[in-house]
């Protein structure tokens, strides 16, 4: 881990050397090998942000129980959510609301290939995604002085540079996701304000007006969806699309939790926006909060984890079957493995479990432990098994 | 890390300490209890104060505002009655955005400043009446509003003239009410907080609620802490390289960043005091430990100065989220305490 610290500073100190691995690297072929260690992931590679057990570090690495020398990049930066670019072993990886930076990184040694600073008076929020073709980046963003929601636009082709930006229709952006066809994106405007001089205190003069939005390519607006009065309270944080052209959506509320107020919804791909029913127990169980959201990867089941309330829901996205809980103490990152109902989850306790849903319920398959507070997020890489 | 182990711990602690007479949970704490001990040793009496701190400030006012001191007299017990349970966000104060009604703080665009100013230029009295003012930016409902009325930037005299009268009437009268709603909310029989947590009821739902409430009411302890070390300490006396910025402290205006500092960790001593019967060990160290961050913060010591305090509330954090949420098993975990 020295050895890793050592390599990333010195990247950081040498902006030369960065863009001359940047440049090799785009060119190279996908190549190379890595052990997930005692965990099988079957066809996938996963990543997460962590943050060290032992020490106040933060960083990034491949999801596996640590036993085996992967690598990790050691940052001074709490880091969140990202994505891994298509076609590419490039994997960007977000600070933390409010967050100062993205870095670029190679899926394959963890090498930073870049670090991003955010543009002057506008601070990350955490998230970010590709465009299909993997030739343009956008994350989440804030204009805070105006307290102002915005998606960045970076072109991946010109070292990431960032081109432009536009509304993200709400304020607080938190997750970005494509749309089903690649066409759009769809964003929750969680509602809450910040600003860096506050650090993450809550800055909203009135209530949170969350939104979902979807936005088409030249940021224009093209649908807008919020919960209504009854639900004005919940701030909408994360997202996943179906393979069939639906949102679900993971809430938080901000008020008291004790309302038990539903917190997972879905938006039909004919864009009729619906809690889900759930058991009288769910809402309670949850305790107020989802900290991130996936589908399977045929669009059957979805899955919301909740740290506050040490479980992870399980339910059909069209509704019917019963609803399924598991008990995981901290419990946050959430990712769709390749096969059909199948899961892959972390905890902030070093858990990595593989979850299989079905109509019988869920059921914990395989789990391993690392030596590392996994943070909120898991990032999949759209290229299938690690041959990293 | 398993409950296991900080049970037999716990029995370990419990044995060792049965010669000093302390009662001896049989097994591990319930939450309820967890919830019930930190309500009624602190929340609860927190909040009953408040509400009279608040009800003398709106009566203050009342008499009108030819004796500033009297007024200012007034928003300083109410200043040091919130700093007593500003930390708590369990419950009805989470409700309706009160604590942010209440303090809005930190506040870097200058909300208050600003929403204040346009209060002030108004044509009319509209806006002035408290259910009125309870509806504008909360920026303006609360404490910080009042403060800027009652004191100038470098200490000169202040005149209340009547348009900015009638605004600190309507702020004080506003926060009396949000004050017993609070407090009545808490206290209701049957329906109320203290009441709910007080039923042995016991279901899946209320076991669940149970085990939430003495979640929050940890979190919001560990939160304190994170709270005054970075937000509060830090820019007072200036701490991991950065030089002093004593404007972006908490309620400078007033002179008042060092002592609501003093009144948090006071409320963190009281919490931890409160938890002694269940976590005897866990629970005396994080007192100690919050007591060793008040001397440092009182000598304030150390190299730089401020350190030392910023280093001793730390530590107690440490102790907040590691060991003493454990001890009562329940634990906060890395993403629970502070996710997004």
């Amino acid at each position: 881990m020295a050895m890793t610290r050592r390599r990333v500073l010195a990247l950081l100190g040498s902006t030369a050397t960065v863009l001359a691995q940047a440049r090799a690297l785009v060119a190279e072929p996908f190549a190379g090998s890595m052990s997930s260690g005692g965990l099988d992931l079957g066809d996938d590679t996963c990543f997460a942000a962590f943050a060290d057990k032992l020490s106040p570090d933060f960083g990034v690495g491949p999801v596996a129980d640590g036993t085996d020398a992967c690598w990790a990049n050691i940052v001074e930066t709490r880091l969140h959510g990202g994505a891994v670019r298509p076609r590419s072993h490039e994997l960007v990886v977000v600070a933390r609301r409010p967050g100062s930076c993205f870095l670029v990184i190679d899926a394959r040694s963890g090498g930073l290939l870049r670090s991003v600073e955010a543009s002057p008076g506008r601070h990350f929020y955490g998230h970010a995604v590709f465009s299909a073709d993997g030739c343009w980046l956008f994350t989440t963003e804030a204009d805070y002085e105006a307290g102002v929601g915005l998606i960045g636009v970076y072109d991946v082709t010109r070292g990431y540079s960032r081109t432009a930006e536009w509304a993200s229709g709400g304020v607080g952006p938190h997750e970005l996701v494509l749309t089903q066809d690649g066409g759009g994106l769809w964003v929750a405007n969680g509602g809450v304000d910040t600003h860096p001089d506050g650090g993450r205190a809550m800055l909203n003069e009135g209530t949170l007006q969350s939104t979902l939005v979807r936005l088409d390519l030249s940021g224009k607006l093209a649908a807008s969806y919020d919960l209504g009065p009854d639900l004005d309270t919940l701030s909408i944080r994360h997202i996943a699309v179906t393979p069939d052209g639906a949102l679900v959506f993971g809430c938080q509320d901000q008020a008291d939790v004790a309302a038990a107020r539903p917190l997972v919804g879905v938006v039909s791909a004919a864009g009729r926006c619906e809690i889900v029913e759930a058991g009288r127990s769910v809402w309670p169980a949850l305790n107020g909060y989802v900290g991130s959201v996936a589908v399977d990867s045929q669009g059957k089941y979805l899955a919301a984890t909740s740290p506050r309330g040490n479980q992870v829901l399980f339910q059909a996205v069209a509704g019917g079957e019963q609803t399924s809980l598991i008990a995981l103490q901290d419990v946050c990152g959430v990712a769709a493995l390749s096969r059909p109902g199948a899961f892959l989850v972390t905890s902030g306790a070093g858990e990595i479990a593989r979850v299989a849903v079905s109509a019988e319920g869920a059921r914990i398959t395989m789990r391993a432990r690392a030596n590392r507070r996994w943070d909120n997020h898991i990032i999949r890489a759209s290229w299938g098994r690690a041959p990293i | 890390m398993t409950g296991g182990t900080s049970r037999m711990l716990r029995v370990a602690t419990i044995l060792g300490l049965g010669l000093l007479g302390l009662a001896a949970p049989a097994e591990a704490a319930d939450p309820r209890e967890v919830a019930l001990a930190i309500s009624q040793g602190v929340i609860v009496p927190g909040y009953r104060d408040l509400t009279a701190a608040f009800d003398r400030q709106r009566a203050a006012w009342e008499q009108g505002c030819g004796d500033v001191e009297a007024l200012r007299a007034a928003y300083n017990q109410a200043a040091d009655a919130w700093a007593a349970v500003e930390h708590v966000r369990f419950g009805p104060i989470s409700r309706e955005q009160r604590s942010e009604r209440i303090a809005f703080w930190p506040d870097p665009r200058n909300a208050t400043e600003r929403g204040l100013a346009a209060l002030i230029a108004a044509p009319d009295e509209s806006g002035l009446a408290a259910e009125r003012i309870s509806t504008t930016s909360v920026a303006v409902q609360g404490l910080p509003a009042l403060e800027r009325l009652l004191y100038r930037e470098g200490g000169g005299k202040v005149g209340l003239d009547d348009r900015r009268c009638a605004i600190g009437r309507a702020i004080s009268s506003n926060l009396a009410s949000i004050g017993q709603s609070v407090s009545a909310e808490w206290s209701a029989p049957r329906t109320g907080q203290l009441a709910q947590l007080e039923a042995t009821a016991t279901s899946a739902e209320t076991a669940a609620a149970d085990k939430s409430a003495a979640t929050q009411m940890l979190t919001d302890l560990a939160t304190l802490f994170m709270v005054v070390a970075d937000r509060k300490i830090a820019p007072l006396y200036g701490v991991k390289g950065k030089p002093p910025n004593p404007k972006a402290a908490e309620a400078w205006r007033s002179g008042r960043s060092r002592r609501n500092i003093d009144l948090n960790l006071k409320a963190a001593a009281a919490t931890a005091r409160s938890l002694v019967a269940l976590a005897p060990q866990e629970a005396s160290e994080l007192a100690r430990r919050v007591a060793d961050a008040e001397v440092a913060l009182a000598q304030n010591e150390g190299n730089p100065p401020g350190f030392a305090a910023f280093a001793g509330v730390k530590v107690a954090q440490y102790v907040a989220i590691q060991k003493l949420p454990e001890a009562l098993d329940v634990p906060l975990g890395f993403n629970s305490l502070d996710g997004d």
